[in-house]
C-alpha cells in the first residue's frame, strides 16, 4: 500500500481542526489591527506558526489555542510595523468611568447602529477590546478567554467589566451629540 | 445578598458563568431590588447591542486560499481524494494491511484508549478546582468562617462535614490562616482552607479518600495546583503564587 508521508497526515489533521476557526481568527486580528489587509497578513502568518506548533496541541479544542497564536502574532506584527502607534493611554479614560448608571433607555441600543457601535468598540484600548470581542463576538467562556490571553480568570473578569463600562460610556456620551 | 455583591454577580450570570446556588441567591436579590434589576437591564442591553451591532469580520475567501497554498505538503490535497480518511492510529492500519489482524485489533484498542486523550480524572478535577476558585473570589464567599484561629476553624468544619480536615495556622512560616469555607467538588462536599501569602490567596481543598495516589503538579491559566494525600485525606492546593511557595505550604501541611 502506498503510505502517505507524515507531513501530509499532519496537514490534513491541521486543516480539519484549525481551518474551521479561520473566521474567528480573522475577526480577532481585524479588530486588533483595524485593517483588512494587515489582518490577512497576520492571520496567514499565524496559521503557519500554528502549523509548526501543531504537535503541541492536546485535545480537540483548537479554537483558544489558535486564537492565542493569532493574538501573539498580531501584537508582534503591530510592534514591528506600527511602532509608536500603540493605543491611547487609558488611565485618563479609566478615571472618568462612571458606573453603568446612565438612563437605561439611552443604553437600549438599536440594532443597525453598526457604525456607532463599531466606532465605540474600535475606540476601546486594546486590552479591553480583545476581551469584549472574544466574549461578545466569539462567545468564548471566561476559561477560554483566560487561555487565549494567558492570564488568570479573575483578570478576564475585571477587564471585561472595565471594558463594558467604558463601552457604555462611549455609547452614551456619543448620544449626547459629543 | 448586598447590592455590591449582586452587581459583581450580574455579569457572570449574564455570561452564563454563575453556579446554580449563586444564581438562586442573585434571583432572590433581584426580586427585591429595583436598582440591581436596572443594572441587569443595562448590562444585558449593552451585550445585546454589541452582539447585534458590532461587525463580525469574516475571513475573505482569498485568505483561505492563501493559507492553503502556503501550508507545506501540498500534495496531500490530491491524496485526500482517494477517500481515505486520515486517522491518528495509522499504526493500526499498517498492521492491518500487513495481515496481523489480532495484533492490529489490540493496537487499535490501545491507541483508541490513548488517543485522542480524553481529559483525565485529574484534569477534570483541576478544571473544577479552577471554576470553584473563580466563583468564590467573585462572589465574596471565598471565606465563610474568617479566623486565623485553628480552634475556631476546625470545629466549624466538624459541625458541617462528616469528616474533620486537619487545620493548622502557619503564620510563623509565612502562611497565615485566613479561614475556611465549604465547597463541592465532583459532587461531594469538601473543606477549603484559605491561607494568605503576602497579597495572594492560597486555597487548600480537603476531602476524605480511600486512594493513596500522588497527583503531579498542574499549571493552568496562571494557577498552580499541587496535590497529595495524607492520613486518608486528599489535598489540592491552588494559587497564583509561585509553584515553589505552593510546594512549601504543601510540605508544611504534610508534616
Amino acid at each position: 500500500m502506498t503510505d502517505e508521508p507524515d507531513s501530509s497526515r499532519k496537514r490534513a489533521r491541521f486543516e480539519a481542526l484549525a481551518l474551521p476557526h479561520l473566521n474567528a481568527a480573522f475577526n480577532l486580528a481585524r479588530w486588533l489591527a483595524r485593517d483588512d489587509q494587515d489582518a490577512q497578513d497576520i492571520v496567514q502568518d499565524a496559521f503557519l506558526r500554528a502549523f509548526d506548533a501543531f504537535d503541541g496541541l492536546r485535545g480537540d479544542n483548537a479554537r483558544p489555542w489558535l486564537l492565542a497564536i493569532v493574538r501573539n502574532t498580531c501584537f508582534t506584527w503591530l510592534a514591528h510595523n506600527r511602532p509608536g502607534l500603540r493605543q491611547v493611554p487609558y488611565d485618563e479614560e479609566m478615571h472618568a468611568v462612571a458606573d453603568l448608571d446612565a438612563d437605561p433607555e439611552r443604553l437600549a441600543l438599536r440594532a443597525g447602529e453598526r457604525v456607532r457601535i463599531d466606532a465605540a468598540l474600535a475606540r476601546l484600548p486594546e486590552e479591553f477590546r480583545e476581551v469584549v470581542v472574544l466574549r461578545e463576538l466569539e462567545e468564548l467562556s471566561y476559561r477560554e478567554i483566560a487561555a487565549v490571553l494567558a492570564v488568570p480568570m479573575g483578570t478576564v473578569m475585571s477587564r471585561l467589566a472595565r471594558g463594558r463600562r467604558l463601552l457604555a460610556r462611549y455609547l452614551t456620551a456619543d448620544e449626547d451629540g459629543a | 445578598m448586598e447590592c455590591h455583591e449582586s452587581q459583581q454577580l450580574l455579569a457572570l450570570s449574564l455570561d452564563g458563568e454563575l453556579d446554580a446556588r449563586s444564581e438562586g441567591a442573585l434571583a432572590a436579590h433581584l426580586e427585591a431590588c429595583a436598582d440591581c434589576r436596572r443594572q441587569r437591564r443595562q448590562l444585558a442591553a449593552l451585550a445585546a447591542g454589541v452582539r447585534a451591532g458590532a461587525t463580525y469580520h469574516r475571513a475573505p475567501a482569498a485568505l483561505r486560499e492563501r493559507i492553503e497554498a502556503a501550508l507545506p505538503a501540498d500534495h496531500v490535497v490530491a491524496g485526500r481524494g482517494r477517500g481515505q480518511r486520515v486517522f491518528p492510529w495509522r499504526f493500526g492500519w499498517q498492521l492491518l494491511n500487513g495481515g496481523g489482524l489480532a495484533v492490529a485489533a489490540c493496537a487499535a484498542v490501545l491507541l483508541a484508549v490513548l488517543w485522542p486523550q480524553a481529559p483525565s480524572q485529574e484534569q477534570r478535577l483541576a478544571d473544577e478546582l479552577m471554576a470553584s476558585h473563580a466563583r468564590a473570589l467573585l462572589s465574596d464567599h471565598a471565606i465563610e468562617v474568617a479566623s486565623s484561629d485553628q480552634h475556631t476553624v476546625k470545629p466549624w468544619f466538624s459541625a458541617r462535614l462528616d469528616f474533620s480536615p486537619p487545620v493548622r495556622d502557619l503564620a510563623a512560616e509565612g502562611f497565615p490562616l485566613a479561614g475556611g469555607r465549604l465547597d463541592y467538588l465532583e459532587g461531594r462536599p469538601v473543606a477549603v482552607l484559605i491561607y494568605h501569602r503576602r497579597q495572594h490567596l492560597i486555597e487548600v481543598y480537603v476531602w476524605p479518600t480511600a486512594k493513596d495516589a500522588a497527583a503531579k503538579p498542574e499549571y493552568m491559566q496562571g494557577y498552580h495546583i499541587v496535590g497529595w494525600t495524607a492520613g486518608g485525606m486528599a489535598f489540592r492546593a491552588l494559587s497564583d503564587v509561585d509553584e515553589k511557595e505552593l510546594q512549601r505550604l504543601a510540605d508544611l501541611l504534610r508534616q
